[in-house]
């Protein structure tokens, strides 16, 4: 449910921000965090975002596939190198820096397929760094906060 | 029996191809078009409120946009506004200093009294050719008398030097308000200006707006160092006149038109 509504959110803003401003990634960086965070089963993650990227490529960009494969891969990324560190290594700020690649990582593959001139795309990548960097401080602290629930 | 780690690879890959499958499926696929539209067609209601707040934001932007050209359009037609009342002002100007320069009579000085050296001259124009009392005598263009009396075929001039010739005139560095009067020796003196005025040497004096047959801005002089208490203790400035009285030989009547005065 929340990644349908996380989404959803992200489609709004697509649609208020049509133009030149790349919509921040607020699906992917939800969608890790449920992953690596509420340890939701994997696959059942996985295929949502396949599901997800699939619904954006047929509103959006009419590449049926592009974000969808990009999203998968972003998850399975982030949850091989999530897998890798021991339990004691899985910080927040682990959780920061995977995120943030992700969303650059999505971010950088819709640059590449956008026809958009050279100082609109910066701006437009500016401006959804601006918009991605608090949601993933506040993402990271409310994983900090869980973190030291569980310790006390 | 399958792991569930190599479930989730074996999961992973098929997401990856089946990406793939699709991105080369799709490419230009007619039936992959047509399931976009759909999709949007479907999105249309939900994301109607939000597509309502995007134009309304874009068409305050506008709003707020062309009010802004609206008031530059005004600066700049204000601007453009002023600069053609200028230009017109100015064409004015022109047509009138044309109109003076044609309505100029030359006239030839046929007699000078040694008496009244300084007073007066006769000019070989009078009534015939439409001079009046009260016209505005000019030697190159500078004031040197006016018209005292008219006969029909010549004129009395008196001469800005005579001691009952009295000219409103104004210092044009400073505005001031004079007169000019003459004092009967070939000399100018102009009276009445405030002693706390800072009236210096060399500020151009010509005829002032108050004259009701000279027209203003007609040269006399210049202001000269030396001036004299004279008339309840104003300072008197002496004038250095622009013409040459002492080189008299012809001048020009200034005829007004009747619309000119």
């Amino acid at each position: 449910m929340s990644f349908c509504l996380f989404l959803i959110l992200q489609n709004f803003l697509q649609v208020f921000l049509l133009g030149n401003v790349l919509v921040p990634e607020y699906f992917i960086i939800w969608s890790l965090y449920v992953v690596l965070r509420e340890k939701e089963e994997f696959r059942k993650a996985l295929w949502v975002c396949f599901l997800g990227g699939l619904f954006w490529d047929l509103r959006w960009s009419g590449l049926v596939g592009f974000s969808a494969g990009i999203y998968s891969f972003c998850i399975i990324l982030g949850h091989w190198v999530w897998s890798l560190f021991p339990s004691s290594g899985r910080t927040p700020v682990l959780f920061f820096c995977i995120s943030w690649f992700a969303s650059l990582t999505v971010s950088l593959a819709r640059i590449f397929v956008w026809t958009g001139r050279e100082g609109i795309l910066s701006h437009a990548f500016l401006v959804q760094q601006i918009c991605t960097i608090p949601v993933l401080i506040i993402l990271s602290t409310i994983f900090a906060r869980r973190i030291a629930s569980e310790n006390a | 029996m399958i792991k569930e780690n190599e479930r989730q690879w074996i999961h992973s890959l098929s997401t990856i191809l089946l990406s793939l499958v699709l991105l080369i499926a799709s490419s230009g696929s007619p039936y992959f078009r047509s399931l976009s539209e759909w999709t949007s067609r479907f999105m249309y209601y939900p994301e109607f409120p939000v597509h309502s707040l995007r134009q309304g934001i874009s068409s305050f932007g506008e709003w707020f946009h062309s009010k802004q050209e609206l008031i530059e359009e005004t600066k700049q037609l204000d601007l453009e506004n002023n600069r053609l009342k200028t230009a017109i002002r100015y064409e004015r100007t022109m047509d009138f200093a044309q109109s003076l320069a044609m309505n100029e009579t030359d006239a030839r000085v046929i007699y000078r009294p040694p008496g009244h050296w300084w007073s007066e001259i006769r000019i070989d124009k009078g009534s015939d050719d439409g001079l009046a009392v009260g016209l505005g005598i000019l030697q190159k263009g500078i004031l040197i008398g006016r018209v005292a009396a008219v006969e029909r075929d010549f004129s009395w001039v008196e001469l800005i030097t005579s001691q009952t010739q009295m000219i409103p005139i104004v210092v044009e560095e400073t505005r001031d308000l004079g007169v000019a009067v003459g004092d009967g020796h070939g000399n100018v003196w102009v009276l009445y200006l405030p002693e706390e005025r800072p009236i210096e040497k060399g500020m151009t004096i010509s005829t002032a707006l108050v004259n009701e047959v000279l027209i203003p801005g007609i040269p006399i002089g210049r202001i000269s160092t030396e001036h004299t208490s004279m008339l309840g203790g104003n300072k008197a400035y002496k004038l250095d006149l622009e013409s040459e009285l002492s080189v008299l030989y012809s001048v020009s009547v200034l005829n007004l038109e009747e619309g000119d005065r």
